[in-house]
């Protein structure tokens, strides 16, 4: 089997040289075959070498990991996203379901993503996923489209179209306005974090609701939402006040 | 006659200063005041010698003041006449002599009146003062009118017209068109009275003069409903109706209420009358207007007999009847005893309806023998030009007086406003010197988290792990100490966090505390498996700092027998924390390196106080003895608030 091809874009080296280490010592399938520090060498490395996985940095000399997706397309790789805490970008790199580990890095950590990256790779989808990335690092946060990744394939879905999300421990499924249901094994929270600037609320531990959805609020039997689509949500009793504060303002 | 001067600062500012101006109203009618006032005019005027000028301002003020001076007017305006008669003031003694007609007319003097006017006429007529010559004619017609001479009053009326229309004053046209009309319907000559009023229609259209509008077209019903033109009636007394809502004419309102209630009356519409009538009636009795409270009850009970409830007519027309008979009102007393004698012919009783009858050719007798049939239109009319034109004067007069009361109210309103913002924004800034002490505290509590002493202990730590070439445990330690520098740093920037990641985060330092201190404790963070923790919320970083207490002083020497228990307690709208070591106990906590622990602890306990200013309900934090048989072990309890987001 042929050796899968890595390169590290960073402009610190000391990170360079852990993240090397780190993919010698855990993934010997994997080769790192060059390394880079700037937008410009960043973008000359990926076209010379052809890799199949790109370690890249945000902060980088010459501008961001993001400009280097701008000139190479098109993506005949994975990105993985090696960050430090930037809240702007994780977002928009989570609403792609693209993966990324956290600097300093915690090796278990660097595991899963690299793990999570090889074993969901499909090239035509790295497509559509850094499309969206960009197109939420351009717009600003005004772009409403999320990818959802599950086991078999990758979904790109407006939120306007999401009515809730139901969680069942580390899954989470999306039921979307065609009825159709995607079942994603991501944690409720993650999505909460990502959609609550969206008018998304968290009513219940269980589900999280597209307030665009909503036909009115039932307050018999300790309080539920009925939707549009005339399904009905619980209210967590901690959770009245705040929904009822964000319905009215 | 003037037009009614309206002050342009209406509405709502009005609305605001009412408070204000009935305050100061009190003020402004002391009896001592006005005497004072008739007085000191009195002074001046003698002062004034033959001084046109100020003679004629001093009328200005006389007349100014005429309300205010209420029984005082008349002699002060006697002695003005005197005093100009002697110094041979002639336009002030006219305009006075016109300007006490006036009075005496309002007063029913209608005798004294005339020979006011006519001696002031006379003097206008030898000044040629054409104005006050039209205000003259004017007046005497409405003084004969008064008088029901209506023949007389026209030729006046006529007269006025005609000097008017020569000066161009438009205003005073169509007023005077108004009274002509009035008078033509009096003498029940329609087409005259029709052409009159539609010139005046025409004139108060034109400038936009909605209150006399709302009375042409009040007249105009009035002769249609006489012609028995009935649908055309409904469709101005509608119009004037609407015109007296919009220019608040309450009286007014009413008045167009109990026509339009006779019109339909005429028409056989009873439940429409009956409507009108009632509507009427309600805003008579509020403005003690009793002879039209009569006239409508009057109505009321004729539509009770046409539709059969004889015991509610009989009860409406015999209050009709106290009232008309309070104020002897011939006309009503005609039209109710005509009920009444209806009343009695539907109960069989022909006795006494006949009595009914005969008593309503007496009342009808009594009017025209007094020859004075009185036409109620005309009357109101009068009644309302007449308090138009006083109104006039009120207003000017109320006018200064409310602007000057508007400029103090000015100033308060300043005054107010700029405290209101004096304080709102000390308070606003208390609020946020609040948020920002808050926000520090958090900062500096999570600075102290990661102090210098913490991180080289950390350091240490790996240093060790470092020369038993123990990477795998470096790398680890490492990692965690990662993990809770950025969840320190991501709480520290919050207002409230999830119990979940409090408790992640509490996992997170106990095990890193654990790999440091080769595992000398085991620990347990204890909470209902059923409990909601992603949706309990409350301030971050409070329980950490007491954790480690129970780590450093608590079970860091224990060898392995150390235990720290972090029990949650959900009271639902607190959240309890019990922290609880079994270690050496308060009494032998070692003094050394305590600087560190009382700094955290400082701010914590700071915090905690900040909280428990805003949830007063918030028990302070306790420290006892776990185990108090044996003195050993310490238990904390702190109470944080749930919060809602």
């Amino acid at each position: 089997m042929a050796k899968v091809k890595a390169v590290i874009i960073d402009d610190q080296k000391d990170i360079r040289d852990t993240n090397r280490t780190l993919l010698h010592n855990n993934f010997p399938d994997v080769e790192v075959v060059g390394e880079a520090d700037g937008v410009d060498s960043g973008v000359e490395l990926i076209q010379k070498t052809d890799p199949d996985i790109v370690l890249l940095d945000i902060e980088i000399k010459g501008g961001t990991g993001f400009n280097i997706l701008q000139k190479v397309r098109p993506y005949n790789f994975m990105v993985i996203f090696i960050t430090a805490f930037d809240e702007f970008a994780i977002k928009a790199i989570k609403f792609s379901a693209l993966d990324y580990i956290l600097k300093p890095v915690n090796e278990t950590e660097f595991c899963t993503a690299i793990e999570s990256a090889i074993s969901t790779y499909e090239r035509n989808k790295v497509e559509l996923q850094v499309q969206n990335l960009l197109d939420h690092v351009e717009d600003k946060g005004k772009n409403r489209k999320i990818i959802l990744r599950t086991m078999e394939s990758i979904y790109l879905v407006n939120l306007e179209d999401i009515v809730f999300c139901e969680s069942d421990n580390s899954y989470t499924t999306f039921h979307l306005t065609d009825k159709k249901e995607i079942l994603v094994s991501r944690g409720i929270k993650e999505y909460e974090q990502m959609l609550s600037h969206y008018r998304f609320f968290r009513p219940h531990q269980r589900y999280l609701v597209n307030l665009n959805h909503v036909e009115r609020i039932d307050k018999n039997d300790g309080g539920s939402i009925i939707l549009k689509n005339s399904n009905t949500i619980p209210i967590s009793h901690r959770r009245k006040q705040a929904l009822m504060d964000i319905l009215k303002g | 006659m003037k037009l009614l001067f309206e002050h342009p600062l209406k509405s709502f500012f009005f609305g605001f200063f009412v408070s204000l101006l009935l305050l100061s109203t009190n003020t402004v009618a002391q009896p001592n005041d006005i005497r004072q006032l008739s007085d000191s005019i009195r002074l001046e005027i003698q002062k004034a010698d033959d001084n046109g000028e100020q003679l004629k301002s001093l009328l200005v003020t006389i007349s100014k003041n005429r309300r205010r001076l209420k029984e005082l007017f008349k002699p002060l305006m006697e002695d003005y006449i005197e005093h100009t008669q002697r110094v041979n003031f002639k336009p002030g003694l006219m305009e006075a002599l016109d300007r006490l007609g006036h009075r005496e007319r309002q007063e029913g003097n209608y005798e004294i009146a005339t020979q006011y006017h006519l001696q002031s006429l006379e003097i206008a007529t030898e000044l040629a003062d054409s104005a006050q010559l039209a205000y003259n004619y004017s007046n005497l017609g409405q003084v004969y009118r008064r008088q029901d001479y209506n023949a007389l009053a026209l030729q006046y009326f006529h007269k006025a017209l005609n000097v008017q229309q020569a000066l161009g004053d438009k205003q005073g046209v169509y007023f005077t068109q108004n009274s002509i009309g009035a008078t033509y319907f009096a003498q029940e000559d329609y087409p005259e009275a029709r052409y009159y009023i539609e010139q005046a229609i025409n004139a108060s259209i034109q400038y936009e003069d909605k209150r006399s509008l709302s009375f042409n077209y009040g007249c105009l019903g009035e002769i249609y409903l006489a012609q028995n033109m009935i649908d055309s009636a409904i469709y101005y007394f509608q119009q004037s109706r609407e015109l007296k809502i919009e220019t608040n004419q309450t009286d007014g309102i009413a008045v167009a209420n109990h026509l339009l209630g006779q019109a339909y009356f005429a028409k056989g519409q009873y439940d429409k009358a009956q409507e009108e009538f009632e509507k009427a009636l309600q805003i008579h009795i509020k403005t003690n207007n009793k002879r039209y409270q009569s006239l409508c009850l009057s109505y009321l009970g004729k539509i009770d007999i046409q539709q059969g409830r004889l015991d509610s007519a009989w009860e409406t027309l015999n209050r009709a009847k106290d009232i008309a008979l309070s104020i002897h009102s011939l006309e009503n007393l005609v039209t109710i005893e005509t009920a009444l004698a209806d009343y009695h012919k539907q109960e069989g009783n022909y006795n006494k309806a006949f009595d009914a009858f005969a008593s309503s050719y007496a009342y009808r007798d009594s009017i025209i023998s007094a020859k004075a049939k009185r036409n109620v239109q005309a009357l109101e009319i009068e009644y309302q030009t007449k308090k138009k034109e006083s109104e006039i004067e009120l207003l000017f007069k109320e006018n200064i007086i409310k602007e000057q009361r508007i400029r103090i109210g000015i100033t308060l309103l300043v005054l107010l406003v700029t405290i209101f913002g004096l304080i709102t924004t000390l308070y606003l800034q208390r609020q946020r010197n609040a948020k920002v002490l808050e926000a520090e505290l958090q900062q500096k509590l999570s600075r102290s988290q990661m102090n210098p002493h913490f991180l080289s202990n950390a350091m240490c730590s790996i240093q060790k792990f470092m020369h038993n070439h123990d990477t795998q445990s470096a790398a680890s330690y490492l990692g965690k100490f990662a993990q809770l520098n950025r969840a320190v740093l991501e709480h520290s920037l919050v207002d409230s966090i999830p119990l979940d990641e409090e408790i992640a985060l509490l996992n997170n330092y106990l095990e890193f505390e654990q790999l440091r201190l080769s595992h000398a404790f085991s620990f347990k963070i204890d909470f209902d498996e059923d409990a909601d923790i992603e949706m309990i919320r409350i301030p971050p970083l409070f329980i950490q700092p007491f954790v480690e207490n129970a780590v450093k002083h608590g079970v860091k020497d224990l060898d392995g027998d150390g235990m720290v228990i972090v029990r949650f307690i959900d009271l639902n709208d607190m959240l309890k924390v019990e922290i609880i070591d079994n270690g050496k106990g308060m009494i032998a906590e070692p003094i050394q390196s305590k600087e560190h622990q009382s700094r955290s602890m400082e701010i914590t306990k700071k915090r905690h106080k900040m909280l428990r200013q805003k949830f007063k309900n918030l028990p302070t934090f306790t420290l006892s003895n776990s185990n108090t048989e044996n003195n050993v072990g310490v238990k904390i309890t702190i109470h944080l608030p749930i919060l809602s987001n």
